[in-house]
């Protein structure tokens, strides 16, 4: 009996250790000996308490391995540590995240704008633009209600300030993301930007000053701006000038006339001619294009302001295009997309169409198309012969706003084209025309080269719905019926006009 | 009315088609030049191998953008467009001595007989083969994060290893010590660090890449080198017509405090854990909460670090200026040895 009694006990005892070490088996989160991820961050926010600023390092930097929204939490408190390394490694762990930082972390990250340390002010300053882009996405208001949300009034005023920051790299990082800050910018501190020590600043800055039309300050500011050290502050200078009339800046571009260097002296020059633009001046200033004393921003400023000219305006641009710079002709040529074509001149015109760069040729069909009432038979007759097939197989289609006729005898030139695109093309064109004599056409496409110009022509002929040319197509099938040609036939009159053959 | 005039046209014309079926290549000159002041026409040309789609293949860019500024720096005539084949079945290796692929441009790394005869003579001949992402750490095989992860690890994926035994059967890879002059072939040390902030500047220029070298694995013949495989770097070099980087790249940088060894190495990962061999062919034992994205590394000498991903326009740009000088060394040094 108590034998019987032990024996039960071993067993329960045995039972209960065997569901003990399968129980431990079946924690995922023991795996290994390791911590749950609960442990592992509650043991961290034990360590964020800690004294030892190593310590809190540590603790950060682990949290921030963990998207748990504990440990998302801890790694914000540490942005406000009074340890800058705890700040640091918590601010790079908010970097780290990217997209998929929570909206409540934006503002604790802005607001170390003006951190005392360096470093975390570039940290910040540089990654304004995704911070400030995921601020809009949260904040951005919606169509069922709600406005959008400016940053709050503190930070702004932790923004305006950090313009002037004394690190160069904040300041540079401070004027590119200007515009997704969406604050105002006081006139005194884009007077010290425009007087900054670093180029690359002065030179964001005017840009900014010109994009938010603050010319009183630029002009204000001339007597430094016009004798700027940095070249190209100098030419931006000039050029902002020339987009606004008034005696003070004409003033200040006839001084800059006289700038040693030659670059500026023409902007200066080609902005008094943007203010009052005339036929002489514009006359006089092709020369510069044309011998290229203009660089390739001149000279399209230059294009786009002779195209505003009341007369003689046509006269110059036809110059232009005939320049041997592609960007030159392709500005001329965007010119005329409200003028007419060119004034006639198709000479010109199938000059274009054959131009070697695509960019040219796809302006030039993109003219045509828009312009189509005003091509003429003569022009699409050149087109036929146009070197590159992209251009002839657009001009296919122009042959619509033709006369019939017209339009015919080109089409029929168009299907000896070397392309087979634009072959079926035409084909497709003198059946829409309803071209007379289309079916003697169509049986002699049948015996064209190209597979597709042959398919093509079996289609069109069934759609003719004529018992002749269905008869035909019958006579072609049967003379090599295993031919690409005869099942393209059998296929086609199988499914369009309903003959199994 | 009918212009018989214009159809009797058509008939002689359609006579002559019909007679006769040509094809009417177009030329290429719709293409702008590249300005190459100083040069005569390109003649050092490399061939790139892409298996399927060439227009689908990784970073389309990044090639021909190295190449232009290889054109560019060096005095290499190189073509900035490559010869694209599709395995190295294609005789036109016999041709040229260089071969680019990127590891993932190719599905399966099992070669033909052909290839395998192919890329023996190609090698016997002088020939030079660089496999982009050919090193791929064990948490990175099977996934595009091979494409946008270069881990150095220190040994070639395994499918490639397993390729080149069918090629050279007594040979092996090995990897290509720091001091070995490929490092220096043209650019020589690290572009100027000091633009990126002081907490990765110094695992940058110790640890990451010491001295401008980077993770290698060669394999030789006749005591060249005749296959070289990286981690990726083609992420580097793409530029955009305008100039400008077509991708950003952040810094992974392992990093210690006080304390959080002990605290990382009882932490709890919900990822999977993956061996990467070192240098020294020692095993680091990594860490991932997410997968594809390495958390931690347990290092050989019982330290554990932390992985830190830094992200800023000035990391980008250095990343990009380092790659591209690491891939000017690659092709001047292929050229010249």
């Amino acid at each position: 009996m108590k034998i019987r009694i032990y024996q039960c006990i071993g067993l329960w005892l045995f039972t209960i250790m065997g569901q003990l070490v399968s129980s431990a088996q079946v924690n995922p989160e023991l795996e290994g000996g390791r911590l749950s991820h609960m442990d592992t961050i509650e043991r961290a926010y034990e360590d964020l308490k800690s004294d030892s600023v190593d310590t809190r390092v540590g603790a950060i930097i682990l949290l921030s391995k963990y998207n748990d929204p504990d440990a998302v939490s801890g790694v914000i408190s540490g942005l406000v540590d009074g340890h800058v390394r705890v700040r640091r490694a918590a601010l790079v762990s908010m970097v780290e995240k990217q997209g998929v930082i929570s909206p409540q972390a934006i503002e604790p990250v802005l607001r170390m704008i003006d951190d005392e340390d360096a470093e975390i002010r570039r940290m910040v300053s540089s990654s304004l633009g995704m911070f400030l882009n995921l601020w809009n996405n949260y904040f951005s208001g919606n169509a069922f209600g709600g406005s959008r949300k400016n940053l709050p009034m503190d930070i702004q005023q932790k923004m305006v300030s950090v313009f002037l920051d004394e690190d160069v790299v904040v300041r540079r990082n401070m004027v590119s993301y200007f515009f997704q800050l969406n604050i105002q910018m006081p006139d005194y501190v884009l007077e010290r930007l425009l007087t900054d020590v670093d180029d690359r600043v002065r030179l964001e800055s005017l840009r900014l000053a010109y994009r938010i039309s603050n010319i009183d300050t630029v002009v204000k500011m001339s007597d430094t701006l016009k004798v700027d050290s940095y070249q190209a502050i100098r030419i931006m200078f000039a050029h902002i000038l020339g987009s606004f009339s008034g005696n003070a800046s004409r003033e200040i571009l006839e001084e800059m006339l006289e700038d040693k260097d030659p670059e500026v002296a023409v902007e200066a020059e080609l902005a008094l001619f943007r203010q009052e633009p005339t036929l002489a001046e514009a006359r006089r200033l092709l020369n510069y294009l044309v011998s290229n004393r203009f660089n390739q921003e001149q000279g399209e400023s230059y294009i786009e302001t002779i195209a505003y000219l009341r007369t003689g305006s046509l006269e110059l641009l036809q110059q232009v295009l005939a320049s041997d710079n592609t960007e030159y002709r392709l500005a001329a040529l965007r010119r005329f997309t409200q003028e007419a074509l060119l004034g006639g001149n198709e000479e010109l015109l199938l000059k274009l169409a054959n131009d070697s760069s695509n960019r040219i040729r796809s302006q030039v069909i993109n003219l045509f198309r828009m312009r189509r009432e005003e091509v003429s038979f003569d022009l699409v007759d050149g087109l036929v012969l146009a070197k590159y097939s992209d251009v002839r197989e657009s001009s296919v289609m122009l042959t619509r706003s033709l006369e019939k006729e017209d339009a015919e005898l080109l089409l029929l030139d168009f299907l000896i084209d070397e392309e087979a695109a634009i072959r079926v093309l035409a084909l497709n064109e003198l059946k829409v025309s309803e071209y007379e004599d289309l079916s003697k056409i169509l049986r002699l496409s049948l015996k064209d080269a190209d597979f597709q110009v042959q398919r093509q022509a079996v289609l069109l002929l069934i759609n003719l719905n004529d018992p002749r040319e269905l008869e035909y197509l019958i006579t072609v099938y049967n003379e090599e019926p295993r031919s690409r040609l005869g099942s393209a036939i059998k296929s086609l009159m199988s499914r369009k006009a309903g003959v199994n053959l | 009315m009918i212009s018989y005039k214009r159809l009797i046209y058509l008939f002689c014309v359609f006579g002559f088609w019909t007679a006769t079926c040509f094809a009417v290549v177009e030329t290429s000159d719709d293409v702008e030049p590249i300005a190459m002041p100083g040069k005569e026409l390109p003649y050092l040309k490399v061939v790139q191998m892409v298996q399927g789609d060439v227009m689908r293949r990784q970073y389309a860019d990044a090639l021909p953008s190295l190449l232009q500024e290889v054109r560019t720096k060096t005095t290499l005539n190189v073509d900035p467009f490559p010869i694209y084949i599709e395995s190295f079945e294609d005789e036109v290796i016999f041709k040229h001595p260089v071969i680019y692929v990127n590891f993932a441009d190719r599905q399966d790394w099992s070669l033909s007989a052909k290839e395998i005869s192919n890329l023996k003579a190609f090698i016997e001949r002088g020939g030079f083969l660089f496999v982009d992402a050919g090193i791929n750490a064990s948490f990175l095989r099977g996934n595009q994060s091979a494409q946008s992860h270069s881990f150095a690890d220190w040994s070639v994926t395994p499918d490639l290893a397993e390729a080149f035994k069918n090629v050279f059967p007594d040979k092996r890879f090995e990897p290509l010590q720091r001091s070995d002059p490929f490092f220096k072939s043209f650019y020589a040390g690290l572009p100027d660090a000091s633009v990126l902030q002081e907490a990765i500047r110094e695992f940058i220029t110790n640890e990451k890449w010491p001295q401008g070298t980077f993770s290698t694995m060669v394999l030789r013949h006749d005591d060249r080198v005749a296959v070289m495989a990286m981690p990726i770097v083609a992420m580097g070099w793409g530029k955009s017509e305008f100039g400008q980087w077509t991708t950003r790249i952040g810094f992974r940088v392992r990093e210690g405090a006080e304390g959080l060894s002990e605290r990382l190495s009882e932490a709890a990962y919900a990822g999977e854990s993956y061996e990467a061999t070192r240098e020294d062919g020692r095993e680091d034992i990594i860490y991932c909460e997410t997968p594809g994205m390495p958390a931690w590394v347990s290092e050989p000498d019982g330290d554990w670090r932390v992985f830190r991903y830094y992200h800023s326009q000035e990391i980008s740009d250095y990343a990009h200026t380092f790659y591209t000088r690491l891939g000017v060394n690659l092709f001047v040094y292929t050229f010249s040895q």
